[in-house]
């Protein structure tokens, strides 16, 4: 049976010391996205290395058909969907750094809004 | 299929978690080999000189020479690969463990439907303000906050966590060098001792606990922590290793088992992450704790400041600085015998050094050293050991 899940902001970001790395959060926002962006690239390139040895090794496809290939439109929808998780891991971590403390404020009422008049 | 990592309540990764856990540890492997020693330059060649320029002295310590060094870009960039790291391992971990949470719900279940082992939990114990107002090492969470009414997970992205950022430096999945490390420690200095019961403080998901337990495989064995998901993992953890451990929620400091109820008590990597005055409490517990002859055994994380040269003590003052440990620079400062001492312990009964960290726990002296590294690095490997003998340490009949 599924729990009710709880404390999911809570455990969304740690609690404590935020500092401020370069000469503005804005340039530390920039620095994470990068450093954000490089792990989905090595991801990336390792699932790419995945698919084509497991390919060649049955003797399938090459690196030609996959400059020709035309994805339809389930492939087009996993894409998107895979998309927006990697703009919120990645670009995630702009809007983490960048919002404005009022505004927190407001995600998390608006939870706590969310709580208590689904209740 | 891929093969199942580790024992029965892991959390498992898909080819592209585990692809993120490589690069995250290759990409620290980078930042050690690459860029460390051109920060550590940038210490020595130009910043010191700086100092000395300004003040009229050789900055003798970390903090002398902190303000200029993080205003220079490169160090900059040292921090933020240091830092950002940190925040993305948890993030990258944390959608592991909420994808699959339902099955390690099941797999927890399954482990703990007839435990040998008991656990006890208390929703009223008090969190410490040290646990309390800060996550450490920036996990979120920590080690106390549920997001279910019987929750697990802040143990399963632990565990998970320490098979990534230590890898095989510290026993691979069971994750138990420092338990073993302990256990070494305690055959070298004190070969005949036998304890019947056994305490492991703080004992998160009992990664320590286990190798201790398994050390002495006829003593009864608790383990206390004051987070109650780390204590549900680390109960269905340890039956599924075979382990018959019994966890309890309680606060080291001040614990509710009667005087003199153990003949050993441990704490590996516990002390860093509480207080200087929740210190001296454990220690006080502990000789309460311990029978007349019983031993208590502390392992630990940080080298003795004074051992550090100026760069290796600026990258243990970015565990507190930074990395949401702000009690482990000050650590590296305090008087353990003296700590030891006050709480009741006879000075000459205490033994502090470091230890070779070991995959099993062999006793060699040669392991155990008082001196830092001359070069004043950090000895990769080692732990900082302290234990002590209350009264007159006797064997067990």
């Amino acid at each position: 049976m599924t729990q009710v899940q709880k404390n999911r902001e809570r455990v969304a970001r740690s609690l404590g010391s935020q500092p401020v790395i370069f000469q503005d959060a804005t340039t530390d926002a920039l620095a994470g996205m990068v450093l954000a962006l490089l792990g989905e690239v090595v991801v990336l390139r390792d699932r790419l290395d995945a698919n084509e040895r497991l390919s060649a090794a049955r003797g399938g496809h090459g690196p030609a058909d996959v400059d020709g290939f035309q994805p339809d439109t389930a492939a087009k929808a996993c894409r998107a969907r895979n998309r927006q998780q990697t703009y919120d891991r990645v670009l995630g971590v702009g809007r983490d750094k960048l919002l404005p403390e009022a505004l927190k404020q407001q995600r998390d009422y608006d939870g706590v809004l969310a709580d208590v008049t689904n209740d | 299929m891929a093969e199942h990592f580790g024992h029965a309540v892991m959390p498992q990764a898909t080819h592209d978690e585990q692809a993120m856990e490589d690069h995250f540890l290759a990409m620290r492997m980078w930042t050690i080999q690459n860029i460390d020693p051109l920060d550590k330059r940038l210490v020595n060649e130009l910043v010191v000189p700086a100092v000395e320029a300004k003040t009229g002295s050789r900055p003798k310590s970390s903090a002398q020479m902190r303000d200029m060094l993080e205003e220079e870009p490169f160090h900059q960039y040292w921090l933020s690969l240091s830092f950002f790291y940190q925040d993305q391992i948890w993030r990258s971990l944390g959608a592991s463990i909420d994808r699959q949470y339902a099955e390690l719900a099941d797999a927890v279940a399954t482990q703990t439907k007839a435990p040998r082992g008991r656990l006890v939990l208390d929703p009223d114990l008090p969190i410490p303000r040290y646990i309390a107002a800060f996550d450490h090492h920036r996990m979120p969470g920590s080690y106390h906050v549920d997001v279910t009414e019987t929750d697990f997970r802040a143990g399963a992205l632990y565990d998970r966590f320490a098979s990534t950022y230590l890898r095989h430096l510290n026993g691979g999945w069971r994750n138990d060098g420092r338990g073993q490390t302990l256990v070494a420690h305690l055959r070298d200095f004190y070969p005949d001792f036998t304890p019947r019961r056994i305490l492991d403080l703080g004992c998160s998901v009992g990664h320590s606990t286990c190798a201790i337990a398994a050390a002495f495989p006829d003593a009864e064995v608790h383990a206390i922590d004051v987070g109650a998901p780390m204590l549900r993992y680390g109960h269905a953890r340890a039956e599924a290793m075979g382990q018959t451990i019994h966890f309890s929620q309680q606060n080291a400091e001040a614990t509710n088992f009667p005087d003199g109820s153990f003949d050993l008590i441990t704490s590996s990597a516990l002390l860093h992450e509480t207080s200087a005055r929740a210190m001296r409490n454990i220690f006080a517990e502990c000789h309460r704790l311990l029978r007349p002859g019983g031993v208590m055994a502390h392992v630990e994380v940080p080298p003795r400041h004074e051992h550090l040269g100026l760069w290796e003590q600026m990258r243990c003052d970015f565990e507190s600085h930074y990395n949401n440990e702000p009690f482990m620079a000050a650590l590296s400062r305090v008087d353990y015998v003296k700590v030891s001492s006050d709480a009741g312990f006879d000075a000459a009964d205490v033994v502090v050094g470091y230890r070779k960290g070991v995959a099993d726990a062999r006793a060699s002296r040669d392991d155990f050293f008082t001196q830092g590294d001359p070069e004043g690095r950090t000895l990769l490997g080692s732990w900082y050991v302290c234990s002590a003998v209350k009264g007159t340490y006797t064997n067990l009949p």
